[in-house]
């Protein structure tokens, strides 16, 4: 008896032990499957009318990404779609990263009653529903454009997006700022920068890691947006706006495209993590500055420094 | 200061010339078409881009395309005739002037300037409902083609697997839908297994809602307004009549707005966890019937329709928003201006609705006042109008809309209409084309005569022609007549396999003694006929046969075998087919054509559209905005009881 019992719990005690090694893999797998799933169905064939089969069957060499760049029967409304979403992303993302700078410096720089209330008004943009925004723009769109004989199109998403990126610009670098320290700022003076020259060449600088997190923020909510501009696009369309009206099965360019993003995402973090990982494994870190060593004496010897060199010197 | 000034100005320069770019790039001289998704065929729409410069843009739902066109976001859009209903009153549309098109009437040659004549251009249940549905204000009836150009026709169906039920497929009636339903609810192959419905539906409210009202009413529409009560009592009735947990099981029916995944399920059948049944449009039907999505083979003993007495019928039509300015060319006030916006939108839909009806000297003149063709294209259109040209490419007013294209390539057919008809698998509303897809040909008085007077000895050829003139004759073809000539129809296809069986003459004794070892000698050899039907000859150097096995308690035999074109020099990959070993080549051949013949028996059961009495009432009209509302909350209601 006693030993059944034991026995019954060693077994159960093992599968708490395998599963104490290994929730984290399931948890991962629960996360990447879909996306897996996804790269595969994009080496298969598509339907007739384009739409992509989920049997995983009919297998090809690759063909629907050599398509979804030159085959116009396949790519549909891609090609235009992600042209226009990029053109806006790139209209978009430097706008509301100079407002979004300005106003945090002059947040940092206001009053505290002026500071919570600008803050907490760019929060009240993020919190409410994307929903009531898009319906709130279009009709001031409405109001305003229309009776000018301007139609919703560029200008309307534009300025759609920049108003609702721009919170999100200001929420991510404002933590920074507000860790700055305003005697480097009086030490600038002090070394008779003008005001101009202390913001471009301190705060700035400073604000670089912030800057660029803000950006990459803001061009996701700006290319991924669908509600907001689907609401005020008018007569253009984005990629966001073409995949969400598919409704006679999904077409297979959209799974071609998802696998093209994921499979380019996990190559730049594989490129990233074995930066990394020169860096800190013992052996290749020894090897990786022997091969160092060599190249700069090397490029020491020419008296220049070379391209190499300078990436090099980014990894350090 | 300076600086300050500086930074200023630099800002300026950055803002400004990107949101004025912008204001450019906001070009109301692009086409906007509007229309509904994977409902035009993807190589024609590249096509209309290319030469039209239009841009095609998809909607959820039609009653978007109100709004939208209020706001100029779009310029022509496919809609279905209710939404036309509210376009027209609410007068977002332009009038439609058919003179533009300069067509004629391909069987009498009349040309057609006005919305009357073209009615003519259409089948009899199309033309029924273009004139007798909608009324204006006044009260007068509106012939809709001054509006908008028929796209589609279609009606709402059911289709099932498995063998065919008595009930719902009786000899010489239709069923109602109340008849229908009740079948339906007592029949065990639609009862749902645990977790898995056995009957789709679309899921759409405004079709189940009119699919309820034909129930009990002969109409699908309603007299006032309704409220949510009276709306789920019309939803209730379906689930009175059968379609309820009682008899169907724990989960009834599986609804979906997206009807590919429908149709999947459909093709799947109920063994391999799909549906046994499913209410979609007939187009749909037509697609699930030839294997849909996941190309599955299916047979006609295997897949049914049901037409009923009374269906919802549904047409779908192009119109103009009313947003257009007309700009007529200097000094005429009808003629519009060739590279004006409206100009080309009337061109595209010539091109996608009416390519090869149009006559030479509209052709002519086309060409020749066209910005787009230099010289030497102008002249090339010249020499194929003229019939100076190769014989496959030149253009004719009298061609055959079905007509297959010169490069045979991806797209087998040389026209528009027939290129989307291929495509969308709707019922095509253009007579021409209809008749043309059902094989018969509608051409001009002249060659009507030829045709009939080409005498044949062939009795059966002979019957043939009575049978197709018969079709030309009538207005309303009938299903029982197309049956009779499959064969010349789009729905046919001559099987592709190489078919074996027993030689012709000898003696079913010489089997009896087969085995795997044997076969080779017995059958490959003395007793054993290949013919190779697709290429039409009875070659064998070009039938190699790598394995047979014999199965003797069938006396069926199965061939892996390849085949040799004597173009090229390669074997095409290995193809398995199992025959009876009691019959010879020919008669396996005849069995194998029969089941195609069958099957494109279904296909045009499920293509056809005929004419019935009152078929406007079938036709959805608009409602206005509280009882739609109302339907939404009633629509809830039946979802909860499914």
């Amino acid at each position: 008896m006693l030993g059944l019992w034991w026995f019954k719990f060693w077994k159960l005690n093992r599968f708490i032990q395998w599963l104490k090694h290994s929730y984290l893999f399931l948890i991962i797998m629960a996360i990447y499957l879909p996306l897996v799933i996804i790269v595969f169905l994009s080496f298969t064939n598509p339907s007739k009318k384009g739409n992509v089969i989920v049997n995983f069957q009919n297998f090809n060499h690759g063909d629907n990404y050599v398509k979804l760049f030159f085959d116009p029967t396949y790519y549909g409304n891609f090609q235009a779609g992600l042209f226009n979403s990029l053109v806006i992303v790139l209209i978009v993302v430097p706008i509301s990263l100079t407002i979004g700078i300005l106003a945090t410096f002059g947040i940092w720089k206001a009053k505290k009653r002026t500071q919570n209330l600008v803050l907490n008004s760019s929060k009240i943009t993020i919190v409410n529903p994307d929903m009531i925004t898009g319906i709130s723009l279009v009709i001031l769109f409405v109001i305003t454009f229309l009776p000018l004989k301007i139609s919703l199109g560029w200008v309307t998403i534009i300025l759609a997006q920049i108003s609702f990126t721009t919170p999100y610009v200001i929420v991510t670098i404002y933590p920074k700022m507000m860790k700055m320290n305003y005697n480097l700022i009086l030490s600038s003076y002090d070394l008779n920068h003008k005001k101009m020259a202390t913001f471009f060449r301190i705060v700035l600088p400073y604000l670089l890691p912030a800057i660029l997190a803000a950006g990459l923020i803001a061009f996701a909510t700006s290319f991924d947006d669908f509600i907001i501009t689907n609401l005020v696009k008018g007569r253009v369309t984005t990629l966001s706006t073409e995949l969400y009206t598919m409704k006679k099965g999904i077409k297979s360019w959209a799974i071609t495209f998802g696998a093209l993003v994921i499979l380019v995402t996990f190559g730049l973090l594989t490129i990233i993590s074995l930066f990394k990982m020169f860096n800190t494994h013992k052996l290749i870190r020894y090897s990786w500055t022997k091969i160092k060593y060599l190249l700069s004496s090397k490029a020491r010897m020419k008296n220049r420094s070379s391209p190499l060199d300078q990436i090099i010197s980014l990894t350090e | 200061m300076v600086k300050k000034n500086i930074l200023r100005s630099l800002i300026t320069l950055l803002i400004t010339p990107l949101l004025s770019s912008c204001w450019l790039w906001n070009d109301t001289n692009q086409i906007i078409f509007a229309n509904y998704q994977s409902y035009l065929s993807p190589w024609l729409s590249n096509s209309l881009q290319q030469r039209y410069g239009v841009k095609f843009q998809y909607f959820n739902v039609a009653e978007e395309v109100p709004g939208q066109y209020k706001l100029n976001n779009y310029d022509l859009s496919v809609v279905s005739t209710s939404v036309m209903d509210t376009l027209i009153s609410e007068n977002l549309v332009q009038k439609i002037d058919w003179s533009v098109f300069k067509l004629k009437n391909p069987e009498t040659g009349e040309e057609i300037d006005n919305a009357q004549k073209a009615l003519q251009l259409y089948t009899k249940p199309v033309q029924t409902i273009l004139q007798n549905t909608y009324q204006n204000d006044r009260g007068e009836k509106i012939n809709l083609l001054d509006y908008g150009i028929p796209y589609f026709f279609q009606t709402f169906n059911f289709g099932y697997r498995g063998e065919k039920i008595p009930a719902l497929n009786p000899d010489n009636t239709n069923p109602s839908w109340k008849a229908m339903l009740t079948t339906i609810g007592g029949e065990p192959r639609f009862k749902s297994q645990p977790n898995q419905p056995k009957i789709a539906m679309v899921e759409d409210p405004r079709t189940i809602l009119s699919t309820a009202q034909l129930i009990s009413s002969n109409t699908v529409n309603f007299a006032e307004k309704r409220s949510v009560q009276q709306l789920t009592n019309v939803y209730q009735q379906l689930v009175d009549q059968g379609l309820n947990k009682s008899n169907l099981g724990n989960l009834p029916i599986v609804l979906n707005s997206d009807s590919n995944t429908l149709i999947d399920l459909l093709t799947k059948g109920p063994d391999d966890k799909g549906v046994s049944g499913a209410f979609l449009y007939n187009g749909d039907l037509f697609y699930a019937a030839n294997g849909g999505d996941l190309e599955i083979p299916l047979s006609a003993d295997n897949f049914h329709i049901v037409k009923n007495d009374h269906m919802l019928y549904a047409l779908d039509m192009i119109n103009f928003s009313n947003k257009i300015t007309k700009v007529f060319e200097k000094g005429s006030n009808n003629q519009l201006m060739a590279d004006s916006k409206l100009a080309k939108m009337y061109q595209l839909v010539k091109t996608l609705s009416f390519e090869g009806l149009s006559d030479l000297a509209g052709i002519l003149s086309e060409s020749e006042v066209s910005t787009d063709l230099d010289s030497s294209q102008k002249a090339l259109i010249q020499a194929k109008v003229m019939g100076n040209c190769n014989t496959d490419d030149c253009y004719s007013y009298d061609a055959n809309l079905n007509d297959k294209g010169p490069d045979g390539g991806v797209n087998s057919y040389k026209y528009a209409p027939a290129i989307n008809f291929d495509h969308v698998n709707y019922t095509p509303p253009l007579k021409k084309l209809y008749y043309e897809i059902l094989g018969v040909k509608l051409n001009n008085p002249s060659s009507k005569i030829l045709s009939a007077n080409s005498s044949s000895d062939d009795d059966d050829d002979q019957e043939d022609q009575q049978t197709i003139q018969q079709i030309q004759n009538s207005s309303d073809p009938k299903l029982e007549d197309v049956q009779k000539i499959i064969e010349q129809s789009y729905f046919y296809t001559e099987p592709e396999d190489v078919v074996f069986g027993k030689k012709e003459g000898k003696n079913d004794q010489d089997y009896s003694d087969i085995n795997h070892t044997n076969w080779s000698s017995k059958l490959s050899i003395a007793n054993f006929d290949s013919y190779d039907y697709q290429n039409g000859n009875s070659n064998s150097n070009m039938i190699k046969v790598n394995q047979l096995t014999f199965d003797p308690e069938k006396q069926e035999v199965t061939i892996q075998y390849q085949t040799k074109n004597s173009s090229d020099d390669f074997w095409s990959e290995e193809k398995e087919v199992t025959y009876s070993i009691i019959k010879t080549a020919m008669e396996n051949w005849n069995d194998l054509k029969q089941a195609a013949k069958d099957k494109a028996k279904l296909l045009a059961e499920i293509m056809m559209i005929n004419d019935i009495d009152n078929i406007n009432n079938y036709i959805e009209k608009k409602f206005d905005d509280l009882t739609s509302s109302n339907m939404a909350l009633a629509f809830s209601n039946l979802l909860r009881s499914w």
